[in-house]
Formats: C-alpha cells, sequence, structure tokens
C-alpha cells in the first residue's frame, strides 16, 4: 500500500488508527467506529450507553478506577444555619459589670507538677530509621553504569577485523580496536517533579545523587520539569534551558503522569514524542526510568527511548540486555 | 470528623474504598495510627508488611480519597477513617496491630516531642485512656507550667488546639483536658467547638492563668436586646459600642465566646459583631460571663413583667402645643412600643392638672420641646407646670431657659427618625430613673447630663450624621461643657516612652529602639519576614552593627572572623587542610561598595589592570545594610584590590576566597552540609523554603536581607549568610578548580552559598555553581578575606563581636572613689562568644593619594600610634587648660573632674623620619597636673588600650582614676546625670576617632552647666561624609551628618543648586560649596547655640605647621563652655583662646 502524502488520510491510516484506539469493550469499539463513519449513524450510537456484551481487548485496560460507587450515597451535607429575625420591639436593659470569677478551690496540681514527664520525651532530636531507597546503591551504581555507558574506542585490538583485514590483504592504517564502555560522555538527568511525582520526590533526590556519584559532578547537568520534558529548566546557574548535547545520554525519570490512575490512554503526556524526537536528532541515548510497570508505559513512544521500570528487581544485567555494552553515539 | 467519633461520610469513604481498591487497605490499615505518614515511614511500611506489593502502591495510597491532606512532605489520612481501619486492624490481627505501632513509633523517632506526644495520645484514647492518658495531659500542662518563652507556650496551646479533638469526647472529659481546653481557647482566642471542652465559666487555676499572654481589653460589645412577645423569647443582638457605653469586654479578639445563662444553667455562645441570641423570655436577670471571667448582669426590662407595680401606677402625661398634635401622636405611640403608654394633653390645658396632681400622687408630666414650645414660654412667660416634668426635645428646638420646672431633658430627635439602638437604651434608662425618682438630684438636668453628653459624642462619631445635626450637637457640647480632650483648654498630655525591652536584654549603647531590634532579631522565634522588616528599620536608623557600614575613615568596616588552619572535609569527604585566615563576617554590604565607588573606584585604572570594567550600575535593593547585589566578578576583584590597598596591605592580603576557602568557612572542619549543621531548619537562612520539589517551610521573602538578620545561622566561627541571601563570588574557576589566577577571560567563576530564590538544596554549602564573570545578577554578592590579621581596632571605637551580645561597657575605679556615691553600671564585658578575634597589628591607614608623614611603630602595650602635627598642638592646649583651670578653681570649694572621652593608652609614639617619639597622651598630662583633679574619668572601649589605663593607678597612686569601657556617648551621658552640678566642675577632652560624639551627648553636657570642654572636632570625617554631590549621599551618611550636627539643616548650608547643567539639560543633584570656611561656620554656629561661650576653632592641618600648614584641614578645636555664668565663661574662654593663640 502506497503510503499517503503529507496532509493526505487514506483508508490504511483509519484502520491503523482504529487498531491502536484504546477501547475495551465492544460497544465502545463500535461507537469509535461510527464516529469514523463506518456504519453506525448518530442515533443508533445514543443506545449505546450499556454494555451489550463484554469482549475484552486484551491489549487494554479498562478506564481509570477511580470512580465512585452509586450504591453508596455520600452523606448530604447539615443545613446552613437560618439567621435569627431581630424582633422590632426594643427593650431598656441594664449591663452591669461584676466582679470576675472567684477563683475555684485549689486543685491538686501541686501534686504532680513538679512530677517527672511521663509520655513528653526531653527536648532531643530523635533519630527513626532511614528510608529505603527505591534502588539501593550498589544496585543503582550497576544500573545506572549499564544505562548510561557510551563506547568508545579501547585499549585492546581487535584481533577477528585485524586477521580479517590481513587476510583481505587490506592495507592497515591503523590497528583496529575493540569498544570499551564509558561514562566520559556524563549525562544530562531531567527529573520529573510533577504532583503526580510526589510519593517518588525523595527517590529523586536519591536518583540525583546515584547519577552524580558515578559519572561525577562535573559530567552531570541537572534539569527539572513538570511532565513536559522538553521545558525542563536547569537545577542550577551553570546549566540553561535544558538542550541536548550530541551523544550524551539523557536520563529521566517520571511516571508519565498516571498517578495511581490506570491509564485511560496508553500516551505519554503531550510534549514526549517532540522531546524523543528531539534527542533522537541530536545523536543522545535517551533512557527513561519509570516506577509504574510495564502495563502502564505509554506506547507512543517509538523505539528510540529505552523505558526501565525503576524497580529494586531491575539489575544491571536488565538493562545491558536492552542497552548493550553501551550506546553507540557519535565520537 | 474526628479520631475519636469518626462520622457518617468517614464511613461511606471507607467502604467506597473497600469496593474500589480493597488492595489498598492493608497498608491503610498498618500506618493508620501515625498522625501523619511521611515518604519514609510509607515505604519502609510498605516493605515491612506488604512486601511483594511494589512502589505503586506507595503512589496510589498517596492520592486515596482516603487522606485529607497532602503536602510534599507527608499525608494525613481522614481521622476518623484512620480510626476505623485501626480498629479493623485491632480486631482481625491483634498482633499486627501491636507490631505497626511499634513500627510507627519507630519510625517518628525524629518528631518533636510534642508531635509524639499527640499521637501517643491519639493511641491511649482509642484504647480507652487510663492512667497513661491522663499523664499525657499532665505532661503538657507540666510543659505549659514549666516553660517561660510566652512564643512557645502559644505553641503549645496550638498544639492542644490541634490534638484535643482528636484525642477527647464530648462524653467524658479529663480535668486536665479541660484545663488545657480553657487555656489554649483563651491564648488563641479560639470559639471552635473544642473549646468547649473548657465547661462551665471558671478561672484558670493561678499557675495556670500566670501563663496567659498579656492582652488586656482585646475587644468590645454592646448589645441590643429586642422582644418577640408572640414567641416568648429575646434576641440578644451585638455590636460595636458607642464611647462610654456599657460594653462587655473580651480578652480576646473577635468573634469570642460569651457564656449566657441565668444561675449555672447557660450554654457558650460564640458572639460577634451583628450576632443574634435567642433566648427564653423569663424575666429572670441574665448572667453573662466572657472566657477570662469577667461577669455581666443583664437585666432586661420585658414590657409585661418588668415595670414595677409602682411605674404602672404613675399615669404620664404628654403635653403639646397645638400645633405639634400630630408629632405627639408619634411620640406617645413610640413611648407605647417601649411599654409606656402615655395621655396626650394639649398645653392649653395644663392649668387642668393643677390640683389634682402631685408627685405623691403619681402623676408626671412629658412636655414635647419643640421650637414652638419654646417661642410660646419665652412670650408669654408661663410658670412652671405644677407637676414633676420632663421635656422630650426635639433636635431643632433651643434650649429651654432656667425656670421652666424640668428636671430632665431628654433629646427625642433621633428615636424618631432612625433605628440608634444605643440612643433607645439611653432614654429608656434615663426615662426610667426618671420617673422612679423624679425630684432625686442625681438625676440628670440638661445642663449636666453625662448621658446626654454621652449621647452626643456617640453621634458625632456615627458618620452617618448630617452636618447640620453636628452642627447643633456642637452648640450642644459647648452648652453643656464640651468634655473632648484638646477644646477648650490647652491640655498636654506627657507620655512615658515605653519601655518594650525585654527583660534579659541588658541596657546597651544604642538607641531603645535599636536596642529593641537587635534584641528580637536576635530571638530564634522571630520570623523572617519580621527579620527583614528589622533589616530594613535598622537601615533607617543607621545599622550600627560592626561589619556592615563604614568605619572612622570612610572605609568600609569589615568585622574579620579568624578562620583556624588545619584539615577539613572538603565536598564529597576529601580531606583537605588550608592554612588560618580570616574572612568576613557579613558579604559586602551597599554601603561598604559605596564607599569604593565615592572614592573614584570606577575612574581609577589600577584597580582594574587585568580585569574588564563595566559600567557602574545600581544594586537592585538599595539599603545600606543590604548585601551588594549585581555586581560582577570583576568588580568584586576590583573592589577587593581598592579595600586592600587603602587599608596599606599588601597586594593580595585582602581578596575574594578560593571555594575551598569558603567552603571550610562554611562547613567547618567536619563537612556539615549547612553552616548550622547537616540539616535544614526552617528560617535559618534566607532561601526560598517554599520551592516545590523541596518544601521545608513557609518562608519565602523573594529579596534580600540586611546582611546577619539570620542570627541562628551563623557558622561554628561567626561568619553570616553563608547559606541564602546572596550567592558569594569565589577566586576559582568553575572548569579548572585549580585556578584561581585573576585574568581577564570569560571563564566561568564559582559561586557558592544560594541566595533568596534558591531551595535548601542549592544552598547547601559543598554545591558548586558558577557564572561568567561580566554576568551580574540580583541575588549574586561577594565576600572579602583576608589573608592577613586585620585590625579594625584601631579604625573604630566599636567592639567586634556579633552585635546581639552588645551590652554596656565596665567600670572600674581603679585609685580612690568617685565623687558621687552612685557608681557607674557594672556589666559584662564586650567580648563575641561566635567569632574567635584575630590577633590586631595595626594596618596603615592611607588617605587617598596622599602620603602618610606618621608611620606606624609596632605598639608597645601601653602606647597607640596616631597622630600628625595636630597631635602635639592639641595635647599642649589641653594642658594649658587644665593647669589653668586648676589652679583657679583650687581656691574654691568645687569637686574637680577630669572627663577624657576616647582616652587611648596615655601614651602616644609619634614617628618622625629620624627616629620615634613617645609622648604623654592626654589622661597622663591630666593626672600629672599639680594642683590636680579629685577625679578621672577615663572613658576607652578597646581592650588594650583599657589593659594601658588599667596601668595608671599603679603608676598615679594617688589620683582617684575611674577607667570606664563603654561608649564615649553613653558612658559621658551618665556621668552627667551622676554628679551634683551645684558643687561640681569638670573638664571634658572630646577628641573622637572620627564622627562619633552625638549631638546628644553635647546636649547633655550643656545641661549640667558645670563642664568646660575641648572638643577636637574632625572636620575631614565631616567632609568626607558630605559628598560633593548631593546625589551621592546615602541615607547611612546623611544621618550620620545629622547625628553629630543635632539638625538636618546642613543640607541647605552646605549644599546649592549646580551653576552648570550637563549637555542634556539635567542637573545631578546639589553640588557642596567648595570652601571649608562654610562648613566650619555651621559647626560653630551649632556649638554655640548650645553652649554659652564658644571659641573660634583652630584648624589643625594633615602637614607643616601652624603658619605654614600643608594637606587638607583635618580637625578643628574648639574650647565651650557649658557655665551660664558671664563670669565664669569669660574667665574660661579669656583663658582658652590665649592657648589657642599661642599654637
Amino acid at each position: 500500500m502506497r503510503q499517503g502524502g503529507k496532509g493526505e488520510i487514506h483508508l490504511a491510516d483509519l484502520i491503523t488508527a482504529l487498531g491502536n484506539l484504546p477501547w475495551w469493550d465492544e460497544s465502545h469499539a463500535e461507537a469509535i467506529a461510527a464516529c469514523l463513519g463506518f456504519g453506525l449513524d448518530p442515533e443508533a450510537i445514543q443506545h449505546l450507553t450499556a454494555p451489550q456484551r463484554h469482549i475484552q481487548n486484551p491489549a487494554m485496560k479498562p478506564p481509570p478506577v477511580l470512580r465512585r460507587s452509586n450504591s453508596l450515597e455520600q452523606p448530604a451535607p447539615p443545613p446552613l444555619p437560618v439567621p435569627i429575625p431581630m424582633p422590632q420591639t426594643r427593650l431598656a436593659f441594664r449591663l452591669q459589670a461584676l466582679p470576675e470569677l472567684v477563683a475555684a478551690a485549689p486543685d491538686d496540681a501541686h501534686t504532680w507538677l513538679a512530677e517527672d514527664y511521663r509520655l513528653l520525651e526531653p527536648e532531643a532530636d530523635g533519630v527513626s530509621p532511614a528510608r529505603a531507597e527505591l534502588v539501593a546503591d550498589p544496585v543503582a551504581r550497576g544500573l545506572l553504569g549499564a544505562a548510561l555507558a557510551t563506547l568508545r574506542e579501547g585499549d585492546e585490538a581487535d584481533l577477528p577485523k585485524l586477521l580479517d583485514q590481513v587476510l583481505h590483504g587490506r592495507l592497515l592504517q591503523r590497528v583496529p580496536r575493540l569498544s570499551a564502555p564509558t561514562l566520559q560522555r556524563g549525562c544530562q538527568l531531567l527529573l520529573d517533579y510533577s504532583q503526580s511525582m510526589l510519593p517518588w520526590w525523595e527517590d529523586l533526590r536519591d536518583l540525583e545523587r546515584q547519577v552524580r556519584d558515578i559519572v561525577g559532578s562535573e559530567r552531570l547537568q541537572r534539569f527539572k520539569f513538570d511532565r513536559d520534558p522538553g521545558a525542563a529548566r536547569a537545577r542550577m546557574r551553570k546549566d540553561s534551558g535544558w538542550q541536548p548535547v550530541t551523544g550524551r545520554p539523557v536520563l529521566v525519570a517520571t511516571d508519565f503522569a498516571i498517578q495511581g490512575n490506570e491509564p485511560a490512554e496508553r500516551d505519554a503526556p503531550p510534549g514526549w514524542p517532540a522531546f524523543v524526537r528531539t534527542c533522537e536528532a541530536a545523536g543522545c541515548p535517551l533512557l527513561v526510568l519509570l516506577p509504574w510497570p510495564e502495563d502502564y508505559w505509554p506506547q507512543n513512544l517509538g523505539p528510540h527511548p529505552y523505558l526501565i521500570h525503576w524497580h529494586p528487581h531491575t539489575s544491571a544485567a536488565m538493562v545491558r540486555r536492552r542497552v548493550g555494552a553501551g550506546h553507540r553515539v557519535a565520537p | 470528623m474526628t479520631w475519636q467519633q469518626p462520622d457518617d461520610y468517614e464511613r461511606w469513604l471507607l467502604e467506597d474504598a473497600a469496593a474500589q481498591q480493597e488492595d489498598l487497605l492493608p497498608l491503610a490499615r498498618v500506618l493508620a495510627q501515625a498522625s501523619r505518614i511521611e515518604p519514609r515511614l510509607l515505604r519502609n511500611a510498605r516493605l515491612r508488611f506488604c512486601g511483594d506489593a511494589g512502589t505503586q502502591l506507595e503512589a496510589r495510597l498517596w492520592f486515596s480519597p482516603l487522606v485529607a491532606a497532602r503536602n510534599s512532605r507527608e499525608i494525613v489520612f481522614h481521622p476518623g477513617v484512620a480510626r476505623l481501619l485501626a480498629e479493623q486492624l485491632k480486631q482481625q490481627e491483634p498482633q499486627t496491630h501491636q507490631a505497626a505501632w511499634d513500627f510507627i513509633r519507630d519510625h517518628t523517632r525524629h518528631w518533636s516531642p510534642e508531635d509524639r506526644l499527640e499521637q501517643d495520645l491519639r493511641h491511649l484514647a482509642a484504647e480507652g485512656g487510663g492512667p497513661a492518658f491522663k499523664a499525657g495531659l499532665r505532661d503538657m500542662l507540666r510543659r505549659i507550667h514549666q516553660e517561660q518563652d510566652p512564643t512557645r507556650r502559644t505553641e503549645y496551646a496550638r498544639w492542644t488546639r490541634h490534638a484535643l479533638p482528636q484525642i477527647t469526647d464530648t462524653e467524658h472529659v479529663e480535668d486536665e483536658a479541660r484545663l488545657l481546653a480553657h487555656y489554649a481557647a483563651q491564648v488563641l482566642g479560639a470559639t471552635a467547638p473544642w473549646s468547649d471542652f473548657a465547661g462551665t465559666p471558671r478561672l484558670l487555676p493561678a499557675w495556670l492563668a500566670a501563663k496567659l499572654p498579656q492582652q488586656p481589653g482585646q475587644a468590645r460589645l454592646a448589645l441590643d436586646v429586642a422582644h418577640d412577645p408572640t414567641r416568648h423569647t429575646l434576641v440578644l443582638q451585638c455590636r460595636t459600642p458607642a464611647v462610654n457605653e456599657a460594653a462587655i469586654e473580651f480578652s480576646t479578639p473577635l468573634p469570642a465566646k460569651l457564656f449566657i445563662g441565668s444561675g449555672i444553667d447557660g450554654a457558650w455562645h460564640v458572639v460577634n459583631t451583628g450576632s443574634r441570641i435567642e433566648l427564653p423570655a423569663t424575666g429572670q436577670p441574665l448572667r453573662l460571663v466572657t472566657l477570662a471571667g469577667r461577669q455581666y448582669d443583664l437585666a432586661v426590662a420585658i414590657p409585661e413583667v418588668l415595670s414595677t407595680p409602682e411605674q404602672q401606677a404613675i399615669k404620664l402625661y404628654l403635653s403639646h402645643q397645638p400645633e405639634d398634635a400630630d408629632l405627639a401622636a408619634l411620640v406617645a405611640t413610640m413611648l407605647l412600643g417601649l411599654g409606656l403608654k402615655v395621655e396626650l394633653l394639649d398645653e392649653e390645658r395644663l392649668a387642668s392638672l393643677e390640683g389634682q396632681a402631685s408627685a405623691a400622687s403619681g402623676v408626671r408630666l412629658l412636655r414635647l420641646w419643640t421650637s414652638a414650645a419654646h417661642k410660646r414660654d419665652a412670650a408669654e412667660h408661663r410658670p412652671a407646670p405644677p407637676l414633676p416634668t420632663l421635656l422630650l426635645r426635639m433636635g431643632g428646638a433651643e434650649q429651654p431657659p432656667s425656670g421652666t420646672g424640668q428636671a430632665l431633658t431628654l433629646d427625642i430627635s433621633d428615636l424618631l427618625s432612625a433605628d440608634k439602638p444605643e440612643t433607645l437604651n439611653r432614654f429608656m434608662q434615663s426615662l426610667q430613673s426618671w420617673l422612679t425618682k423624679p425630684d432625686e438630684p442625681g438625676v440628670s438636668s440638661s445642663e449636666t447630663s453625662p448621658d446626654e453628653i454621652a449621647s452626643l459624642l456617640a453621634e458625632l462619631d456615627d458618620p452617618e450624621t448630617i452636618p447640620p445635626r453636628r452642627l447643633a450637637i456642637g452648640d450642644r457640647l459647648a452648652e453643656l461643657g464640651d468634655p473632648r480632650p484638646g477644646v477648650g483648654v490647652v491640655e498636654i498630655e506627657v507620655a512615658e516612652e515605653s519601655a518594650d525591652i525585654p527583660a534579659d536584654v541588658p541596657p546597651s549603647r544604642y538607641s531603645p529602639e535599636i536596642t529593641r531590634l537587635l534584641a528580637e532579631i536576635a530571638e530564634p522565634a522571630t520570623i523572617p519576614p519580621r527579620r527583614l522588616e528589622i533589616g530594613d528599620r535598622l537601615a533607617e536608623l543607621g545599622d550600627p552593627r560592626p561589619g556592615v557600614g563604614l568605619d572612622a575613615h570612610g572605609l568600609p568596616d569589615i568585622d574579620w572572623v579568624e578562620i583556624p588552619g588545619g584539615p577539613f572535609i572538603y565536598q564529597q569527604g576529601e580531606t583537605r587542610e588550608l592554612p588560618t585566615f580570616w574572612i568576613a563576617r557579613y558579604p559586602v554590604t551597599n554601603a561598604q561598595f559605596q564607599a569604593f565607588i565615592d572614592d573614584g573606584g570606577y575612574r581609577q585604572n589600577r584597580w582594574w589592570q587585568g580585569l574588564r570594567k563595566p559600567k557602574q550600575a545600581k544594586s537592585s535593593w538599595p539599603q545600606a545594610n543590604r548585601p551588594r547585589t549585581d555586581v560582577d566578578w570583576f568588580e568584586a576583584v576590583a573592589f577587593s584590590r581598592w579595600l586592600c590597598a587603602r587599608l596599606g596591605l599588601e597586594a593580595g592580603s585582602v581578596r575574594l576566597p578560593t571555594e575551598e576557602e569558603w567552603e571550610r568557612a562554611a562547613r567547618g572542619t567536619v563537612g556539615w552540609t549547612y553552616p548550622w549543621g547537616d540539616n535544614y531548619h526552617s528560617g535559618y537562612a534566607n532561601i526560598d523554603e517554599t520551592w516545590e520539589y523541596a518544601n521545608v517551610g513557609e518562608w519565602n521573602l523573594q529579596q534580600t536581607t540586611a546582611v546577619g538578620a539570620y542570627t541562628q545561622g551563623f557558622s561554628p566561627e561567626g561568619a553570616a549568610d553563608l547559606a541564602g541571601n546572596v550567592w558569594e563570588w569565589c577566586l576559582t574557576k568553575y572548569e579548572q578548580p585549580n585556578q584561581t589566577k585573576v585574568d581577564e577571560s570569560w571563564d566561568r567563576r564559582v559561586f557558592r552559598g544560594g541566595s533568596w530564590q534558591d531551595d535548601r538544596d542549592l544552598a547547601g554549602a559543598s554545591l558548586r555553581d558558577s557564572d561568567y564573570p561580566d554576568h551580574r545578577l540580583n541575588d549574586v554578592g561577594f565576600r572579602l578575606l583576608s589573608s592577613v590579621p586585620i585590625s579594625t581596632a584601631d579604625r573604630t571605637p566599636r567592639a567586634h563581636a556579633p552585635v546581639w551580645q552588645h551590652g554596656l561597657g565596665r567600670s572600674s575605679v581603679l585609685n580612690g572613689e568617685p565623687p558621687s556615691k552612685e557608681k557607674p553600671n557594672a556589666t559584662k564585658k564586650v567580648q563575641g562568644k561566635r567569632g574567635k578575634k584575630a590577633a590586631i597589628p595595626t594596618p596603615k591607614q592611607i588617605p587617598p593619594e596622599e602620603p602618610t608623614m606618621f608611620e606606624d611603630d609596632p605598639p608597645a602595650n601601653d602606647t597607640h600610634t596616631f597622630g600628625g602635627p595636630w597631635t602635639m598642638m592639641k595635647l599642649e592646649a589641653l594642658e594649658k587648660y587644665l593647669r589653668a583651670f586648676n589652679i583657679a578653681l583650687s581656691k574654691q570649694n568645687f569637686a574637680r573632674v577630669y572627663f577624657d572621652a576616647f582616652s587611648g593608652t596615655g601614651r602616644v609614639t609619634l614617628k618622625k623620619t629620624e627616629g620615634s617619639t613617645v609622648v604623654d597622651g592626654s589622661p597622663r598630662r591630666a593626672l600629672k597636673i599639680e594642683p590636680g583633679f579629685h577625679h578621672h574619668c577615663f572613658i576607652e572601649l578597646q581592650a588594650r588600650k583599657i589593659a594601658a589605663l588599667n596601668t595608671l593607678a599603679d603608676e598615679f597612686p594617688a589620683k582617684s582614676i575611674e577607667v570606664i569601657e563603654e561608649d564615649a556617648n553613653f558612658a559621658l551621658r551618665e556621668l552627667c546625670q551622676r554628679y551634683n552640678w551645684r558643687d561640681t566642675r569638670a573638664v571634658l577632652f572630646l577628641d573622637p576617632y572620627g564622627l562619633h560624639v552625638d549631638w546628644a551627648t553635647l546636649e547633655a553636657v550643656a545641661a549640667t552647666q558645670a563642664i568646660d570642654v575641648w572638643y577636637l572636632f574632625p572636620y575631614s570625617g565631616l567632609y568626607r561624609q558630605a559628598a560633593k554631590n548631593s546625589g551621592s549621599l546615602d541615607k547611612g551618611k546623611e544621618e550620620a551628618i545629622t547625628r553629630i550636627l543635632g539638625t538636618d539643616e546642613w543640607r541647605s548650608r552646605f549644599y546649592a543648586p549646580p551653576r552648570q547643567v550637563d549637555m542634556f539639560g539635567h542637573q545631578a543633584g546639589d553640588e557642596r560649596e567648595d570652601g571649608h570656611e562654610a562648613l566650619l561656620e555651621f559647626v560653630s554656629e551649632r556649638l554655640r547655640s548650645l553652649f554659652p561661650a564658644v571659641t573660634k576653632p583652630k584648624v589643625l592641618y594633615q602637614g607643616g605647621d601652624v603658619k605654614k600648614p600643608k594637606g587638607a584641614p583635618l580637625f578643628a578645636l574648639y574650647f565651650a563652655a557649658a557655665n551660664p555664668d558671664p563670669k565664669a565663661f569669660g574667665l574660661a574662654t579669656r583663658i582658652a583662646q590665649d592657648v589657642l593663640n599661642a599654637l
């Protein structure tokens, strides 16, 4: 099938779109089809308010669960107080100050005021157990190292390649060498400090420290954003607004604004597709740490970003299997 | 909706959650006993009790409907929901319930003790209370009782407000809870339902009442009472009282609580202006009681039941002129509404009452007094009515003449025209009093009625009163004798100056206001907005703190803090080592940077060699004591070069710190995160605490503050503002941390410390940030460092300690006793506790572009080095006069005292090209004179000089010597108060280091009428402060000049509009007159306005001799006599003038 030109919508495009739309039962799919002009008239659509039968789309989950049950009635608020009307007949009166209340009889406080405190502890800063990190430092070191490594020419000769060249009688300009992973490219760290990430703000701080510990503060550029990573602002004066640096990995920690809801659409928030394209165009490896499991991940970001479950069970080996020994970037 | 009593909504929430999000409930149940849930507890509890669940469970709970409040630091369950969840867990899994409680307690150990107590009490309340619960309440009462700080006690009251509803139910309230509720309600002025836990009205026990804040008479409410006969109810309406009107006084602001009842029965009501309270009309007096225990008796005249039989037996007539019949009918109707029935009577028929009525028979007459009645009475000279009579006067009618027989005149205009309940009440009270006792002399007459006066004044206060009525009121008040202050007679109200200084703040050398402000800024509880205000107010007053402004020579008065050398933790834990250095306590202030500008800093290229010189700009905030901002790195370096040269130090001695040095100063040796420790505390630094991703407090001032405004944020060595306020430039290049060389490259330079617009992370002392060296930013300033010890001791008499530690000086009587029995205040020695002071060799003071004639010696212990040709001149003049003074008075019966302010050491080292000479200073010369003084007072502030002065006692054992360690202004004013000047005469030698003699001090001296003054006026200091162009005068300079001259007239005398304008026609500001004669003449005028006799000044120059002076005029030596007796001052001035002429 021929690809449509720019600005044209072909039948195949519609079918593809329909296939990707997040329908979850038959009635919903029919309503979408009707909207696109496939067979049903508007009147028929109005009758599709209740599900006829449940045919689950295996790729999709039902819409958000945060709905109020109709079976439980929320209590009505109490009525507002009614103002007291002021009668017409005003009366004369006398308001006279009396001596103050007489002090109560002596209490027994003198017997216990001098005693020691029982529950109220002395003024001292206690120490509570530390918060467990989302990903412990040793694990994070390996995981982040695997995620952020780029490839450079190493010290060891690439013997197979060398042999191949010799065997083919090619003139050796230089000895081919094996690639080696390195962190010298540093990292651009973009942290999503949006409201939906509130439960992980402390983890973002931990992550910032963990990344700094492995790439060094000089090679780390820190940015923060609220849902849209393309509008990330620098955490420090030395870094201005976010701009990709060719060959420097971009590590983003975000939840794609899921906030406890199961996604009605499996699309990342607006701004993300453009951000991904920018990183790709600049030759920047893009890695996204997500605290939500894979079920929730967006589907509209294409193959460029590596989405990594930000979870204690995510290991360096798992990342390395996705990323390889390191990102190949422009020298 | 409380922990104790879940409501229907909370039950519904839980049922809904069970239906929709059941998987959340196990974690929610575990956390339910925590009064708030932080991420730390949430994470660790999930791992401990719900290990299989992923981290998303935390997020789902965080945003669950079970949560009533959430912010970036914690979530809080609906209290009733939490209670239900906790009960579910206890019933289903009692062991887990206990384990969860232990877990929560363990994870809230970092909370404040009060927060933990609240959580414990919640837990105990759910367990049924018991002795432990009671003990916890007693703990809080004990804490309130023992707490000395009223602010903390208010915090405990807030704790009560928050905690009590959670832990107390309405059915059973412990006595301790009642006390807490009563106390907290009074402290906070609370009216919420929890305050009802206080129970019936009673006074707090004395031990708790003593802990209430002092807040007398916060609010007043007057009452109107209306009657609804159909429902047999009374309605009390609260309103703002009129002047002098009886009202209920509350100790708290409105709304307030008021107990209304009869006998012991009753209830608390919340009252405010406009509140209405409905009560049964029982006819019984009502008792009103405020929370503070003020009681009132409210007697209401209910028509059916109030009128006494005597009153009911009285027959009332309302007489009127025939033309006033309609008006009379209206008045009769009004009176009927008030429960008084009257019979109308045409005044033509008054005679018909004769013989049938008398006071005893119970007949009364109300006369409607209108203009018509007045005219008729005046025309016909009618006799007084035969009955007890009261006039009801309409507003336009003139006052009745005397002899009309009325006992009382009541104005009724307002009763008919408007709804004025207060007027109605007064009218009825007066009328009923008259009805009961018509002939009692105490009943007000129209001439002297305070009720009428009060009513009229209230009307005047009413903005709705129309102007013609105001005219009539004014005239009536004039007739009655207008009681208002300031009307008719001259009233002078003399109020003592408020002594609103905390008792524990030592008396200070500063003004009471400055002392108060400094005490407040040193108070940890002072909130940042108030610190901002205080800083700006200090700037207005002339911030006196060392290290903030300029010294006596107009140079930045840098307060150096010694940072001892040695190893320290750098960045992530690396150990490095630095030698000892000295860092400025504060960032460079606007006033200090202005000195650089005024000294031509931008014009002189020598400060800018190898730098890029920008155009001069302004700081974003102009206050003199705020840090200089909008200054680029090159400017900061140029400033440091300039100051280094002005201090006569080797180039590079004073400079910007490297980032290593800066970090050592900020983090101490152990590598703290902040100057005060590892944790950020709200209110410790001027940062944006509310920054959304690091929300650590509520403050965000969005601007710089005065330096040193956050006293609790000082470093261990005493340096201020190392976290927040402004970033501070360092020498170090950002990309090349080993490079600190000054050059004109565009390489980024490091700045450190965070600023007013940064969050706590960026204010961390290890964090590096940078910018290009030519960038000016409104949150970047700088601070200086010296690699050599520098003394400010000889430049300024101010002590070098954090300012909140300043107190009075110390006086030691070395030999003999002062003539007076009163000794000066002895207070603790001025000594900084945070800043260890540098050992202090004296730097050279270099007047701008002028070589010095006298160089400094390494000072001996009892000498000090200063001066020029003028030094010997002044000393010789003084000595001659002292000798003559003592001889002249030796035959008279006066005690003779010598005061030497700014005494120095007693010796002076003068160095000339061929060698140095040590000469006696003024104290020794005074001591050596025979016949001499009976007593000598030497005033000095610097420790080294004090020590030298103390040795004089051994050297002159026969002399009475008193060494006063104090600011001269303060000490002199005290000395002027000490003596009986009828029997005492004194000579005062004022030789200040700069513009340090306040005019107020001279006023105190002149007021004694017994002191002769030699005053070496610092003319060069005045000249330097009075900038060439008035546009360059900053507030600090203006205030300094005004302070020493006692007036701001100098502006008009010193400055004139410029004769030329620039090429664009602009006038930059007034220019100072070129010659110094005008300035000097004004100084002389001022002194002559104070002292009966003042000699012509002797001007002393920088170099040369008297006949051929060289250089700039530095001083003007004056003699002034305070004695107003012409014989006395004539002799004194003749001697002094001879002495001066001989120089």
